[in-house]
Order: C-alpha cells, then structure tokens, then sequence
C-alpha cells in the first residue's frame, strides 16, 4: 500500500540505509527498487560532480542529522538535486528542484526507529519561474540599454529637445537647451516655461500649448522666441506632440536663419525703395530731357535764324570782320544744336527698350561697313573683317555700337595715305563674345583712355577731328546695358582698338 | 472767284511766329496766315468763337501746330481737332522744337498728318517751311469747306 501512494516517499533506517521506497519515488528519481533498497542514501543519490557548487548532499545530510538528534521534522528549502540519469538513456545528471520534509518515526520508547524522507519534485515551478525573471531581466535590460541610447540621443542633439509637464514646467531638457540659452537647468525647471517666451509670443506659446494639453496631438513648424540669459532671444522652431499627459517637444535655433531673412527682407525694402527713388529720377530726368529737347534749341533756333536774317539785310553794310562774326554765331549756335542732340540720344539710349534678339554679328558689320563704303569716295581703306559669332543683342543699339566704333576708325586714320581697319572676335572667351574694332589711325596714348568713354571728353581738338564726344560714351552705355563692357587700347600715332564684350546666351556657353 | 488758302499757325513763341512767317513769305506763298498765340485761341479761331466769332467762316487748308503751348497744349488741340467730325479733315502738322519720341507717339496716335521737329539751322528752317507750305497749302487737295472764296 505504501509503495504505491501518490506520494514520493523514501524511508531510511537510522542510519540512512534505503529500507523501502515509492513508485512515484522510484519514478521520479529513474531508480528501480531491488537497486537501492539497503543501499545507504548518499550512495545512490549523489552531487551532480559536473555541478561545484551543488549543496543537495550537504544540505540533506544536515536537515537529517537534525531529525536524527531532535527527532522533529525539518522541512528544507527548495533544493537544487540532480538525479543521475541511467545509462539506458544517455547517463550525465539531470537538472532537478526538490522540496523535501523529513520526518522521524519513533517507537514507543520514544527511539528513532525510521526517518520518512517526502519530497516534491518542483523542477518544473522552479524552471518556469526561472524562466520568466529571465525574461524579466532581459526585458530589463534591454529597457535600460534602449533608455541608455535614447538618453545618449538626447544629450547629444543639437535641437533643443524637452519634456514639459501639463502644469506648464518643463520635466526633462538636454544639455543644449544650457548651451543655446545660457540657463542652466535648474534655472530653466523652476520657472513656468512661458515665463521664458518673448511677450508678444506667449499668447500664441499658451495657445500651442492648451491645444498639446486638450488631445493628444502633433505641433510642427510653430515659431517663437526664447529669452537667453544675457536677455537676447533666440528664435527657435518647435516640433511637439502630447502622450501621456507631458508634452514632447524638439526645438531648432534657427535665429541666424531668422536673422539673414530679416536682413534680406531689409534689402530687399531698401532696393524697392531705391529702385522708386530711381524711378522718380528717371521721370524728372524725362523732364528735364525734354525741356532740354523744346526749350534750349528754340533759342537757338532764333540766334540763328535772326544772325541770317541780319546778314542778308544788313549784307552790304557789313564789312568781312562783322560777315565773320555772324557766321561764328551762327556756327556756334548749330554746334550747339548738334550738342544738345547728343546729350538727348545718350539719355534716350539709357532709356530705350531693349529688344534682345539672336544676331549674326558677321552680317551686322558687313552691313554697315558697306553703308560706310559708300560714303568714304575715293579713300584707301583696306578692310579686314574676321569671322563673328552669332550674340544675343539689341539690333538697333548693337548697330549703333558699330557704326560708332567704324566711323571714330574711318575718322582717325584719316590722315593715313591708306587706312587699315580690322574687325573680329577674339578667340573663344567661354562666357562672353569679345569683338574688336582696330586702325592704324592716330592712336591715342593710354594715360587718357578713360576719357575716351566720357560724355563730351575729347582727347583731340574740334579742328583737328569733329565730333562732340557722345559716339564712344554710347557705346559704353549701350554695351554695359546688354551686361558687357567696352575698353581700348591705344599707342600715340600707332592706332587704336575698341574691344567690346557681350556675355554669351546660357545655352551657346562651352 | 479767287481761292485763297488760308494757314493756321498755333505757337505762342514771338521769335518762332516771325521766323516762320519769314519763312513762309519767303517761299512766296500767297496764304493768308493766322497766327493763333497759345491752344485756346486756336480752338477760338478754329470753333469761331470768342475773338474769332465774326471771323469769316471755313476751316483753314493747313494747321501748323507747335506742342508746347501755354493754356491749352498742342496736343489737346490736336486731340479736340481730330474728335471733332467737322474739324477732323482739316490737316494738322505739328511743328515742334520737341525730338522726343513720346510727342512724335502721341501725334500720330491723336491723327497728327505730319510731325516735323524744326531745324535748329535757319537754312534748313527755311527749307522745311517751304516745303510745308507748298505742300499743304498748295499741292494738297484740301477736303470741302476748307475754302475760303472771297468776293472778287
């Protein structure tokens, strides 16, 4: 009957032999009775010797020791047993929990007679409660070692990155938020965070805020001010959203940005403004243009209509000296005219529309060097005209810049038995065509070659060469409108070349 | 019946009004000429009202007409001229000291049939007048109504 109780029972004799034995014991333990009945306890139940650090033998032997010289039960702790494994199947120790209670069994004269060795085998419990703390742990530690990565994120951002309380103070701030206000921390927790907004921010701060309080949502893109410890304000750009009740929030110091904005805006405003003020000169310019245009040449108009009137009535009283005099006044005055014509189409030319169209230079000159041929009679000129590319110019003004340079060549070799003019381009330029215009004429000696270019600046005298001195500051003027530049380069007596760039049309660019 | 072309000259500036009859009696034209001293009074003249009411009464052959005037500016009268369905044949050539472009524009936009810039060189004052005159006083077939006949 004993044997075949549900319980795992052992039942030694005083001194430890196994006199008899359960099957739930045999079964449990991968024993067989006729293997260890008579046998002492610890020869058949031996430490794991894989195991150094067991303490099942030790452990026993001393709650049985107890029972032996108290005879009272001892309940041990859960131990760590191993039961050997037969060889049938596979031999080695298996890994075993016990939870034992030892029990005298004494005769009548009160003697030790047996000692009833009960156990439960709780390997299982043990093994799933191991299970799960390992789990537990490991949960754990990947918690610390994520809050460990999240927390070296946090310290190292440059964003401003914060954790604020619905009560309106912040929680948790990274160190940049020290290193762009200057606060330290403490500072920064003990006041309502709105207390560090620019005024005119904190409305519309209060407001962001209550709607992160009301639901959890998501803030992107607000704007506004944070007070620094040296009392400026940085602006910084904010990214929030609410869980949990706490506000996660990451913001930017975008203040330079902010700044350069401002600083384009400013130009900007002032260009407008300046570009208005440009416009207001440009009308009175207009103005002036055309009274300079009615009023200055009707008087003219009268002193020399009235010296030819004078002349012709007055012809046969006059002697040559009183003849002379009349014709310089009236020479003077239509010199004058011509002056005041030419002032007026340098101001046209500033003005005047642009019409840039796609031109073939090589066609242009050929053109107006013809018109030019047919108006120089019998003079020697050898014409050397290069190749030209197509530009991107203003045909009426590019022709104006030609017939300029052409005449100012034809004009200022003159005196040369046989005049030698060459137009070209220089070889390729990769953003710009450079054309050419040169003689052998008189030259010019460089120390004046900026007067060239100036309105009425002359570097020779009107009996010498006429002309009143706009022919090259229109060239300039026109060339500087396309976005070239016009230059020259001369030797006295040894001619003189006029260059003029014009920038080449994005697509034409090597 | 002798026809007599007469010429509308509109300029407020003496020495111009004297050049151009100057110019005009030299090109040995027989015209009449009324000179008109600013805008207003050769809308006066042309609408025969105000010292013009009793004037005799047909439109000129030929305005000659400067820009810059006081009161009413040439081209208001121009503008008034061309709107007006009696007026609107009448010739008008405006006869400026101005180069500007916009004046040239606006000319022959308001229905100007000439513009002429006066030469500064009394030569070519002269020449141009000339030629004005004999053109649209003589050579040009004025439209009807424009011909004054006077008894004779």
């Amino acid at each position: 009957l004993f044997e075949s109780a549900p319980g795992l029972y052992l039942v030694l004799a005083p001194d430890l032999t196994i006199v008899a034995v359960s099957e739930a014991y045999l079964r449990a333990t991968m024993t067989k009775r006729d293997e260890i009945l008579g046998r002492r306890l610890f020869d058949v139940f031996p430490d794991n010797p894989d195991d150094p650090t067991a303490t099942g033998t030790h452990n026993l032997r001393t709650s049985l020791d107890l029972v032996r010289r108290d005879r009272v039960a001892n309940a041990m702790a859960i131990q760590k047993y191993d039961i050997r494994r037969p060889e049938s199947e596979g031999g080695g120790f298996e890994e075993r929990f016990w939870s034992p209670l030892n029990s005298p069994v004494l005769n009548a004269n009160g003697e030790l007679e047996y000692v009833i060795h009960r156990v439960e085998d709780v390997t299982e419990i043990v093994r799933l409660k191991q299970l799960d703390s390992d789990q537990r742990r490991l949960a754990d530690e990947l918690r610390t070692r994520a809050e460990d990565e999240i927390g070296r994120f946090f310290s190292v951002s440059l964003d401003l990155l914060c954790i604020a309380g619905l009560d309106g103070y912040f929680k948790l701030l990274n160190p940049a938020w020290e290193k762009t206000l200057g606060f330290t921390t403490d500072e920064l927790v003990s006041r309502p965070f709105v207390d560090f907004v620019h005024p005119e921010d904190r409305s519309r701060t209060a407001d962001q805020a209550g709607k992160l309080a009301a639901d959890e949502t998501q803030i992107v893109d607000f704007v506004n001010r944070y007070l620094c410890a040296d009392g400026s304000y940085k602006w910084l750009v904010w990214k929030a959203r609410s869980a949990h009740g706490l506000i996660y929030a990451a913001a930017r110091d975008v203040t330079d940005e902010r700044l350069a904005q401002e600083e384009i805006r400013h130009l900007n405003a002032e260009l407008e403004h300046r570009v208005a003020d440009l416009g207001v000169v440009n009308k009175e310019l207009e103005a002036f243009s055309y009274s300079v245009s009615h009023d200055l040449r009707a008087p003219l108009r009268h002193v020399t209509g009235f010296s030819e009137m004078l002349e012709k009535r007055a012809a046969g009283a006059l002697d040559d000296t009183a003849r002379r005099y009349l014709s310089t006044i009236s020479e003077s005055a239509r010199q004058m005219g011509r002056l005041i014509d030419d002032l007026l189409s340098f101001s046209r030319m500033a003005r005047a529309e642009m019409r840039e169209t796609r031109l073939d230079l090589s066609m242009l000159v050929s053109e107006v060097q013809r018109e030019f041929q047919g108006r120089i009679g019998n003079r020697d000129v050898v014409w050397k005209l290069g190749h030209l590319p197509h530009v991107q110019a203003d045909p009426a003004l590019l022709r104006l810049v030609l017939v300029n340079l052409i005449s100012n060549a034809l004009k200022y070799s003159g005196m040369r038995p046989r005049s030698e003019i060459e137009i070209a381009a220089l070889p390729n330029g990769s953003d710009e065509t450079v054309v050419f215009v040169r003689d052998n004429g008189v030259g010019f000696d460089m120390r004046y070659v900026e007067k060239l270019f100036g309105v009425f600046q002359r570097l020779h005298r009107q009996e010498d060469f006429e002309g009143t001195g706009i022919g090259l500051a229109n060239v300039r003027r026109i060339i500087q409108r396309h976005g070239g530049r016009a230059w020259a380069e001369g030797v006295p007596d040894a001619g003189a070349t006029f260059f003029f760039s014009l920038p080449k049309p994005k697509e034409d660019q090597a | 019946v002798t026809e007599i072309k007469r010429i509308l000259l509109a300029e407020d500036n003496a020495n111009d009004v004297e050049l151009t009859l100057t110019a005009l009696a030299d090109s040995n034209l027989a015209n009449e000429v009324v000179v008109a001293r600013d805008g207003a009074e050769a809308l006066d003249y042309l609408y025969q009202r105000g010292r013009y009411a009793a004037r005799p009464p047909g439109n000129p052959a030929v305005v000659l007409l400067d820009l810059k005037m006081p009161k009413v500016d040439g081209l208001e009268v121009l503008r008034q001229v061309k709107a007006d369905a009696d007026l609107k044949t009448i010739p008008v050539v405006v006869l400026t000291s101005s180069r500007e472009e916009l004046d040239l524009v606006r000319s022959y936009e308001l229905g100007a049939n000439a513009y002429v810039v006066k030469p500064v060189d009394f030569h070519e004052f002269l020449g141009a007048i000339k030629e004005l005159g004999v053109f649209w006083a003589v050579l040009n077939e004025p439209p009807p109504g424009s011909v004054l006949r006077t008894p004779g």
